[in-house]
């Protein structure tokens, strides 16, 4: 694939600005209206931000949620050709099976997970959702905001 | 906006001065491969084989094939510190953490090994020991830490031969080894540790109870003395906890306000004094000195007052120099700790935004993560874990995370010690062995 040659139109630019701060902002608004335990002082932005009051559907790009996704390889392993003993494979799993596994673990602190629970708890059931499919299909595609725009 | 305009218009300008090979002051400048004009492939160099540099390389050149992406290290093979503590118990062998560089080459890095000697930030150029210069379009530092020899009178480089730090994975840690071999049952093993920030949080703590499980089956009267600048540690209740579980007594913790903080150092007699004069003699004497960014990140200015690096929390990129991002230890990333898992999800944040950035994409949103697993013995190991996001230029931690509880049954305990092998295998699998 070329680099780029020539310089994108500001429109294009606006465009990119407003998605990565739609993307980021309601999320964390959501998450600390959701998580009662927050402390006010971890998430400044929802407090303080003008969109704070109203939780619109994140809209979250392929390219954030590869980034979120790519923690998971630390123990999970890069891909499926490379398993690791004790820890379950999650590239090619069924998306359903996906979803329900992480909010279990965010939801009902299932106990000999050990970390997944503590790991699981500000992410929201958008960027869950958009990591199973991200998984399910193999780490190459994620059902998010970019596709629908 | 205008961050993301400039970042754009930063991309373009770079693309076409990445298109001639030049010549420096008589040097030469190496360059990976020749760039054709209008499909010039913007050149990435990224100093540090470790967590935060051999995840960018790679990284890299698996979001943006084009570019060309040499990483610098000196060492043809990388032992990790993590699991440094487990060799020091004879649970891991000292090849089992070392890795090599081949897997690397395969996914296209160019690898050099050379030192890293000087930085123009300005020119855009990487001096190398090896005589070659390299320019670069985005410059990446990894360069871990590097210890303050003026911090701790009577502790310097000579010192550190006869009282190993061990706080860099290699020979100093094979003579922390060797030194606990040759120590006669009965002795004592002391500890001499800093106040934060320093790499690895609760490295010492795990590597006292490695040190324990190694006595209790060769030298079982021996004793471990801990000296800590510090009242409060990482996972300090859980280390207290399973130090007492599995060795009983053989662990003493003296913190800061029980005179624990050492003030002055004597290599030659195994001695340290501490702050209101109390003098501890060791048979083996580890000394683990307050640290800085590594000597690189000083060259290329890009390191405060406090001898750490400031960094977005958005990108990693240098607060103090354009086109320069710094991961790892070097940074100062709190509440992020200085960890090899959190080293390594800045290496993909950076590499995301580097590849978005050469190739006039939009930028990812940041989003980091932790898991520090430590070993208290076999199957017995404890965690930390956090989930990190930008927010408003800070980093901060998403509700949740924190530590293994306290109370909890064995099963939970042995699971950990088999989640940190996992870990181990997994992350070196991620970064350097595939």
């Amino acid at each position: 694939m070329p680099i780029t040659a020539s310089p994108p139109s500001l429109a294009a630019l606006a465009g990119h600005v407003g998605l990565a701060c739609l993307c980021l902002m309601p999320a964390h608004a959501a998450v600390a209206q959701t998580a009662a335990s927050a402390p006010v002082s971890s998430a400044p932005a929802a407090t303080t931000g003008p969109q704070s009051d109203k939780p619109a559907a994140p809209r979250l790009s392929a390219t954030d949620i590869r980034q979120m996704a790519a923690t998971c390889a630390n123990c999970h392993g890069p891909d499926a050709d490379h398993p690791v003993d004790d820890m379950p494979v999650l590239h090619g799993q069924p998306v359903e099976h996906l979803a329900r596994r992480m909010r279990a673990f965010r939801d009902e602190r299932s106990s000999l997970a050990t970390v997944m629970p503590r790991l699981m708890q500000g992410i929201d059931d958008a960027e869950i959702d958009a990591l199973a499919d991200w998984f399910a299909s193999g780490g190459r595609k994620a059902k998010t905001g970019e596709q629908t725009r | 906006m205008s961050h993301r305009n400039m970042n754009r218009r930063q991309a373009i300008t770079t693309l076409g001065a990445a298109s001639s090979v030049l010549a420096l002051q008589g040097t030469t400048l190496a360059r990976p491969a020749p760039a054709r004009a209008g499909a010039a492939s913007a050149h990435v160099v990224v100093v540090g084989g470790g967590f935060g540099g051999a995840t960018a390389a790679r990284y890299l050149r698996e979001y943006a094939p084009q570019l060309n992406v040499t990483l610098v290290e000196p060492e043809k093979r990388f032992h990790t510190c993590p699991f440094s503590n487990l060799y020091l118990a004879d649970l891991r062998s000292w090849d089992s953490i070392g890795h090599g560089f081949d897997g690397l080459r395969k996914a296209g890095v160019t690898v050099v090994h050379a030192r890293a000697e000087d930085v123009n930030t300005r020119a855009r150029t990487l001096k190398l020991s090896d005589g070659n210069t390299l320019r670069w379009d985005r410059l990446v530092l990894s360069p871990g830490v590097d210890m303050r020899w003026d911090a701790l009178p009577g502790y310097d480089e000579q010192a550190a031969q006869l009282a190993p730090h061990a706080w860099k994975a290699g020979p100093q840690t094979q003579l922390l080894y060797r030194q606990m071999r040759a120590m006669k049952d009965g002795g004592t093993f002391v500890m001499v540790i800093p106040e934060n920030p320093f790499r690895c949080p609760p490295g010492p703590y795990e590597r006292a109870a490695m040190v324990a499980h190694y006595f209790r089956q060769h030298k079982p009267r021996s004793k471990i003395l801990l000296l800590d600048a510090k009242d409060n540690f990482s996972k300090k209740a859980l280390f207290q906890q399973g130090w007492k579980a599995r060795y009983g007594d053989m662990i003493e913790w003296v913190g800061q306000s029980d005179d624990g903080q050492i003030q002055r150092v004597d290599a030659r007699k195994r001695e340290v004094e501490s702050l209101f004069g109390t003098v501890h003699r060791a048979d083996v004497l580890n000394v683990i000195p307050p640290q800085k960014a590594g000597f690189i990140a000083e060259r290329a200015g890009v390191t405060d007052a406090s001898g750490w690096v400031p960094v977005r929390a958005e990108s990693f990129e240098s607060r103090q120099a354009p086109n320069v991002f710094v991961l790892g230890d070097a940074t100062i990333a709190a509440p992020m700790p200085k960890s090899g898992f959190a080293a390594n999800t800045q290496g993909k944040l950076a590499a995301a935004v580097i590849a978005a950035d050469l190739t006039g994409q939009p930028r990812p949103a940041a989003a980091y993560a932790n898991t520090c697993y430590s070993l208290i013995g076999p199957g017995y190991g404890i965690s930390v874990a956090g989930v990190y996001r930008a927010q408003e230029g800070q980093i901060v931690e998403l509700p949740g995370g924190g530590v293994s509880p306290l109370e909890t049954e064995a099963a939970f305990r042995e699971a950990e010690a088999r989640y940190g092998t996992a870990w181990y295998a997994a992350i070196s699998a991620d970064i350097w062995d595939r």
